[in-house]
């Protein structure tokens, strides 16, 4: 429950609070980032940004219960943006060198995860990675546990398809 | 795809390294940009076919003489005015001659309470004072939008709403200033407010309002007049006095080699010599000298009456034609051209805003760009600036454009450059009606 009058605080506009929240949580942040991202580089940008965008925003949080999973959405959002600035870039590489490689195989479900819609891959590391319930999920993300339950199917739909897609070629 | 293949994911994840330091200073470095950014003022406006010339203005402290704190004590919850009062000459005679209006209207939505505190009125426009309160922090609270009708229609006016509040805060007190592109009326004194904030339940609010007070009609003098400075020539117009603010007209001539942007100093004198500046905050100007109109709004000495005055135009801020604009390809994030000036820098942000970096003698607050006009010659407006904080005279601005629909390239002109032509000149002007 202490957690709860933490991000209560933090909500409230307390930001040693929300400094406190954040760096608890910090592996799961960063470990999501760079799943994300696959470099420490670009993962650190993604925390830093995500700092910034969680201060702006937090007094959006209706909540305390769901500061968590809005904390992860926040992230994901930081990261696609990263990523989509990322590709712009590595595209013209791409052109100047010829040649595209990717050297992580390591981390090949994370991978295909990043190919999923924002709100699909907030729906995976909510439930395997921050194991929520999906009725926890339903109510974090304002839908029924059925719904949860399709959207979650759908998504994993879509990563068997990727996955087997990766495998062929 | 099965459970077990996102355990191994979850060991994955595991088995990523943390570096905890160096989360640490990230996090200290996004945590020191927001508090960069809070410390900024913010300003919301929007613009109805003329453009505003709108001042950002830090106010850290403000130092109030006896003189004005027992002015304003006469009016209860008209804390606002006494920061707009330490800028403004015309307000403080506004005060002495009682020439305002409380209203004192309370409305709770969303556990948020606005009151509407009262107003100044002129012909030119409305200047409305309230207080908001709230049992949660309000200072990130943003305004969305705001209109004031009067009789069921909309007044076609530029407007300012926004408070310079950084620490979280309860309650609130600023002011929505109304600066009307034509004429008000005020044979029929009904109006009504809308104003819609940023929350999350989008709270909105809707204050019918009907003015009880005689409102002073604005005097107007013809002028007409040219003006001759380091080669170029600006025409006078003509001034409009109203309590809220007066109101020069000025032209410049199309044969000028140089482009005229602003005038930064400019002042009023009466016979007796006492001076009114331009107005310093918010609002405090119409159109260009790229336009048609062009006005630019000095303290009022409305209620003084006097019966000549002198106009004193310095530091006139000005570029070469041609060298007025920069060019931007927004569509492949590309500076087409910038002009060649001094310790300029100027940054693409995305699909529609830019941060621009430039060094300036003083304090530097108005807006640098205006109008944008697009690769088909069609105009857009930019609709929203920020300036943050100067370091060693070097003045950091963002500016955010409505582009819908612009076609690539888009020229950005300047609004104002602190780049001066030589000299100064000044013009009497008989106020005998």
């Amino acid at each position: 429950m202490e957690q709860i009058e933490l991000a209560k605080k933090a909500i409230a506009g307390d930001e040693t609070a929300l400094l406190q929240i954040l760096k608890q949580e910090e592996s799961t942040h960063y470990r999501i980032a760079f799943s994300y991202l696959k470099n420490e580089h670009d993962s650190l940008e993604a925390i830093q940004e995500f700092t910034f965008c969680c201060f702006r925003k937090i007094h959006t949080v209706k909540q305390a219960e769901f500061l968590n999973t809005w904390l992860i959405r926040v992230l994901l959002n930081v990261c696609s943006d990263i990523q989509k600035k990322k590709r712009r870039y590595e595209l013209r590489n791409d052109v100047a060198e010829g040649t595209f490689q990717n050297d992580d195989n390591h981390l090949e479900l994370s991978e295909a995860i990043s190919k999923l819609t924002p709100k699909q891959q907030q729906l995976i590391y909510l439930k395997y990675y921050c194991d929520l319930k999906n009725k926890e999920i339903a109510k974090e993300m304002h839908i029924s546990e059925g719904t949860v339950k399709s959207r979650l199917h759908t998504a994993l739909k879509k990563l068997r398809f990727l996955f087997s897609e990766g495998g062929q070629s | 795809m099965n459970e077990k293949d996102f355990d191994k994911l979850k060991e994955e994840l595991t088995n990523i390294v943390v570096p905890t330091e160096k989360l640490a200073s990230m996090r200290h470095n996004g945590y020191a940009k927001y508090k960069k950014r809070q410390k900024r003022n913010r300003l919301f406006f929007k613009q109805v076919a003329l453009i505003a010339v709108v001042v950002i203005i830090f106010v850290s402290s403000i130092r109030v003489s006896p003189a004005f704190a027992n002015a304003v004590a006469k009016i209860p919850g008209f804390a606002p005015l006494v920061e707009m009062l330490t800028k403004d000459k015309g307000l403080k005679d506004i005060v002495d001659n009682e020439y305002f209006e409380e209203l004192n209207i309370v409305q709770t939505k969303n556990n948020i309470t606005l009151t509407i505190l009262g107003t100044i009125a002129d012909e030119t426009g409305i200047v409305i004072f309230y207080e908001l309160e709230a049992p949660f922090n309000i200072s990130n609270l943003e305004t969305k939008e705001f209109q004031l009708s009067q009789n069921g229609e909309v007044i076609n006016s530029s407007s300012t709403s926004g408070w310079p509040y950084t620490e979280p805060t309860k309650t609130i007190q600023g002011k929505l200033e109304v600066i009307a592109t034509s004429k008000i009326d005020y044979s029929k004194p009904d109006f009504e407010i809308y104003l819609k904030f940023d929350d999350t339940k989008e709270t909105s609010f809707t204050i019918p309002f009907t003015l009880t007070k005689p409102i002073q009609p604005s005097k107007v003098y013809d002028v007409n007049k040219p003006l001759k400075i380091d080669g170029q020539t600006i025409y006078v117009q003509s001034l409009t006095i109203s309590p809220l603010r007066a109101e020069l007209k000025l032209k410049v001539n199309s044969q000028n080699t140089m482009q005229i942007l602003q005038i930064d100093h400019l002042k009023v004198l009466d016979e007796k010599g006492e001076e009114w500046g331009k107005v310093q905050d918010g609002l405090v100007g119409l159109g260009s000298f790229r336009e048609e109109t062009n006005s630019i709004f000095i303290q009022s000495n409305y209620f003084r009456k006097p019966n000549k005055i002198t106009l004193v135009l310095d530091q006139i801020e000005a570029l070469p034609k041609g060298e007025d604009y920069v060019e931007i390809d927004f569509l492949r994030q590309k500076i087409v051209k910038v002009p060649p000036i001094d310790d300029f820098d100027l940054k693409i942000l995305d699909s529609n805003s830019i941060e621009v970096t430039y060094k300036s003698k003083e304090d530097h607050h108005v807006q640098l760009f205006s109008d944008v006009i697009d690769a088909e010659g069609n105009q857009f407006y930019h609709n929203s600036f920020s300036v943050y904080e100067n370091h060693n005279r070097f003045t950091e601005s963002s500016y955010h454009f409505d582009l819908k629909g612009a076609v690539n390239p888009v020229q950005i002109y300047f609004f104002s450059y602190p780049h001066y032509l030589e000299g100064s000149t000044k013009v009497e002007i008989p106020l005998t009606e």
